[in-house]
């Protein structure tokens, strides 16, 4: 085993049993991604009301009423947006979880119900992502509800009933074979009747349960139509924006952590061993910078994992994300290693680590995510590597970058590295008293 | 005999400091040496300089004629710092195999020697605890243990024995001994005389960054440690007529003697009624006194 392992391994042992070094590298982060991810947007599940937004292109009174039923439900959040293409974009852009589009010749009440042939149009058109099955059934349920209040209004008022049965006679009468079986023909001949005497021997009829919404019975009525959300360059939960910045803050607590470790090693007299020990500067050197780059590694791993497995946290692309991850943390190590050989007591890099990194996180998205920065800000956060790791790890979770465009943050997280590297390096074979 | 150990003209400043100024140094295979000074005086400096952790502003180190900066002459070399060097979070024997794994120790010899430091040490039984957990004077008996876990034929202690409470410091003091015995070349710092003389073949005496003397201790005290000194309380006024020796203070006489039993002999013939007698040999820290103007403590 080379000596510069032997030092890390140790180092990494240590590392675990320091507790504060735990709670700054996991357990802050951990608090940080879970607190804010909780309080922007609050939870994915129990959203208040879905967003829905409606195209009326019958623009009748039939179809406004339908709209006024929709937006009566406690349960939608509706807008009417004026084109389908633009309602299908929002829905797309997540802006939306659904549309419902009212098409041209819309008819409410038993018309709508009954007296129209699904092929011939003036159907309802319901666009939603496929993926999300519950929303899905929940609003096919409302709009159907809606359309049976229509209908049960029909039935409270024969005389209203009456007129919409001679119409639906009449569109029944001019729809052609090819559209309408015999079978289907006569059938609905025969509910027209019956429902004409049952207008007449019942004029006042109490007013129909508002929730009539039997299953299968609006058939035909609403069709679904598939919009797949584009969530590709978009976060689709808080915790994927608070994510990457938490695994960020944990490799700012391992930089810290380790930071500290080589004047402790001073202060402590075990560095005077290791120098008196056949291995070189460089080694021992090599060895703490493995030590907190394989503990930043881990924290990533964990403060990932819990956010994919616990949060929904996507991982877009892996192997954007990997880099990310192994860059960010080559650059937080070369940060610890420049604290490391410039401090002379543990009390100057513990204040000097926050000193330097407390305004990088500040201004690099460790506080306010990149996404809601004024542009002052993200121009100034260029000079953060909190930023380029953010972005870096982001382009695997959410931004769903390819190796291509996260070709930028990558170069400057791994020349960063290289240089500070360097750099502490350079330090290091100078400061030999 | 070759020197094991052999500095010439050291010297080292820490700004206005002269820690060690032109210091000469030779410790034969297999000694055990004695560095012996006040604090500040420069032992520490010395010893950092002669491992190679400090470079010398002037002046040449050799570890068995080659420099300490030779890894082959790196491997041979193990040290015991002053302050505590061990990791509080690591158990006895994981500081062990640390510490001989950087001196490129592996397998069964690893285990072996991690064994033997355990026992040295004297702390088999609490080789699973960490070492936050021992007592001063177990640290300090595994911050020895893993200077010597790689059975370095060089070993330098620096004052080893601080803190510790006199039967650990026996332990210790065997532990040193023992290792003496197999043949490993001491180089040891204390301000205690009675550890250099107990310990060391010869001792040197420093202050100030200079050293002051260099033999055995019985040549230093000959040398250096002036007469013995006879006291003796009378038990009755002496006869009329006899001149008494040396300074009076009441009834306690104190006299300075080259033969201090030919003094009390003397001291019988004259008739004097004696009800309590001392003889104090010189000592370390009289040749100290002597060498400096002042005392080894303060
Ligand atoms: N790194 C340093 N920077 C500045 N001065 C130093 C440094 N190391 C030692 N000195 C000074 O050099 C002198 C000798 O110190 P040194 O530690 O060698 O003494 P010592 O004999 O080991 O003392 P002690 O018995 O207290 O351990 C002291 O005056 C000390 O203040
Ligand atoms: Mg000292």
């Amino acid at each position: 085993m080379p000596p510069a392992l032997t030092i890390a391994l140790k180092d990494l042992r240590l590392f675990w049993r320091d507790r504060m070094a735990l709670f700054w590298s996991l357990a802050f982060p951990l608090m940080f991604g879970l607190f804010f991810g909780s309080i922007f947007g609050g939870d994915g599940g129990d959203r208040a009301a879905m967003a829905v937004a409606v195209v009326d292109e019958s623009d009748n009174e039939g179809s406004r009423a339908f709209v006024q039923r929709l937006r009566g439900s406690a349960s939608l959040e509706v807008d009417a947006v004026a084109s389908v293409e633009q309602a299908r974009a929002q829905v797309r852009k997540g802006e939306r979880v659904a549309y419902v589009r009212i098409p041209a010749g819309f008819e409410d009440g038993a018309i709508a119900m009954f007296g129209r042939d699904p092929d011939a149009g003036g159907v309802i058109e319901i666009g939603v992502d496929p993926a999300r099955t519950a929303e899905q059934g929940y609003l096919q349920g409302l709009v159907s509800q809606s359309l049976f209040q229509g209908l049960g209004r029909s039935f409270s008022d024969g005389a209203a009933m009456r007129r919409d049965l001679d119409q639906a006679r009449r569109q029944l009468a001019r729809a052609d074979d090819g559209a309408l079986s015999p079978a289907r023909r006569a059938a609905l001949g025969t509910l027209f009747d019956a429902l004409d005497d049952v207008g007449r021997t019942t004029p006042q009829a109490s007013p129909a349960s508002e929730t009539a919404a039997a299953p299968g019975f609006g058939e035909g009525m609403v069709t679904m139509a598939e919009v797949a959300r584009d969530e590709r360059g978009l976060p689709r939960s808080p915790y994927e924006i608070t994510f990457p910045s938490a695994i960020v803050w944990g490799l700012v607590g391992c930089a810290t952590a380790f930071a500290s470790s080589l004047v402790r090693e001073r202060t402590a007299g075990t560095l005077l061993r290791l120098q008196v020990a056949p291995i070189g500067r460089a080694q021992l050197l090599l060895g703490k910078g493995l030590a907190c780059f394989f503990a930043g590694i881990g924290s990533a791993v964990v403060l990932l994992a819990i956010g994919v497995l616990a949060l929904g946290v996507r991982v877009a692309a892996p192997g954007v994300l990997a880099a990310g991850i192994v860059l960010a943390a080559a650059c937080f190590t070369s940060v610890m290693m420049i604290m490391a050989v410039l401090g002379k007591t543990e009390a100057a890099v513990a204040g000097g680590s926050w000193v330097i990194l407390m305004p990088l996180a500040m201004i690099g998205g460790g506080m306010i995510p990149l996404v809601a920065m004024p542009s002052w800000m993200l121009t100034a956060s260029t000079v953060s590597p909190f930023r380029w790791s953010i972005l870096a790890i982001e382009g695997g979770i959410w931004r769903d970058l390819d190796a291509g465009d996260a070709a930028v943050p990558f170069a400057v997280l791994l020349g960063s590295a290289l240089v500070l590297y360097a750099l502490a390096a350079t330090i290091y074979a100078r400061s030999r008293s | 005999m070759a020197s094991m150990i052999e500095a010439t003209a050291l010297r080292k400043r820490f700004g206005s400091t002269e820690a060690v100024c032109g210091l000469d140094l030779a410790v034969a295979r297999g000694e055990t040496f004695g560095l012996l000074g006040p604090n500040g005086a420069g032992k520490s400096t010395t010893i950092h300089m002669l491992v190679g952790a400090l470079v010398p502003d002037t002046g040449d180190v050799r570890i068995d004629g080659r420099r300490a900066t030779d890894p082959e002459v790196r491997r041979s070399i193990g040290i015991a710092p002053q302050e505590l060097a061990i990791y509080d979070e690591l158990t006895a024997e994981e500081n062990l195999a640390f510490f001989a794994r950087v001196f490129g120790i592996r397998g069964e010899r690893l285990r072996e020697r991690v064994q033997w430091g355990l026992e040295f040490a004297r702390l088999v039984d609490r080789r699973r605890d960490r070492a936050r957990s021992f007592s001063g004077g177990m640290k300090r008996r595994l911050n020895l243990a893993c200077a010597a876990v790689h059975g370095p034929s060089v070993l330098l202690c620096d004052e080893p024995s601080v803190g510790v409470d006199p039967q650990s410091r026996n332990h210790l003091f065997e532990a040193i001994e023992r290792l003496a015995s197999e043949g490993c070349t001491i180089l040891y710092t204390t301000h205690y005389m009675e550890e250099a003389a107990r310990l060391c073949d010869r001792v040197g005496i420093m202050d100030r960054g200079r050293m002051l003397a260099v033999d055995t201790v019985d040549a230093l005290i000959a040398a250096h440690g002036g007469d013995a000194t006879v006291t003796v309380e009378l038990a009755s006024e002496p006869p009329e007529g006899v001149a008494l020796p040396g300074t009076r203070q009441g009834r306690t006489l104190a006299i300075p003697s080259a033969e201090p039993l030919r003094t009390v002999a003397e001291l019988g013939a004259a008739g004097l009624q004696v009800a309590r007698l001392t003889i104090e040999r010189p000592d370390l820290e009289r040749v100290f006194l002597h060498l400096t103007g002042r005392s080894l403590r303060d």
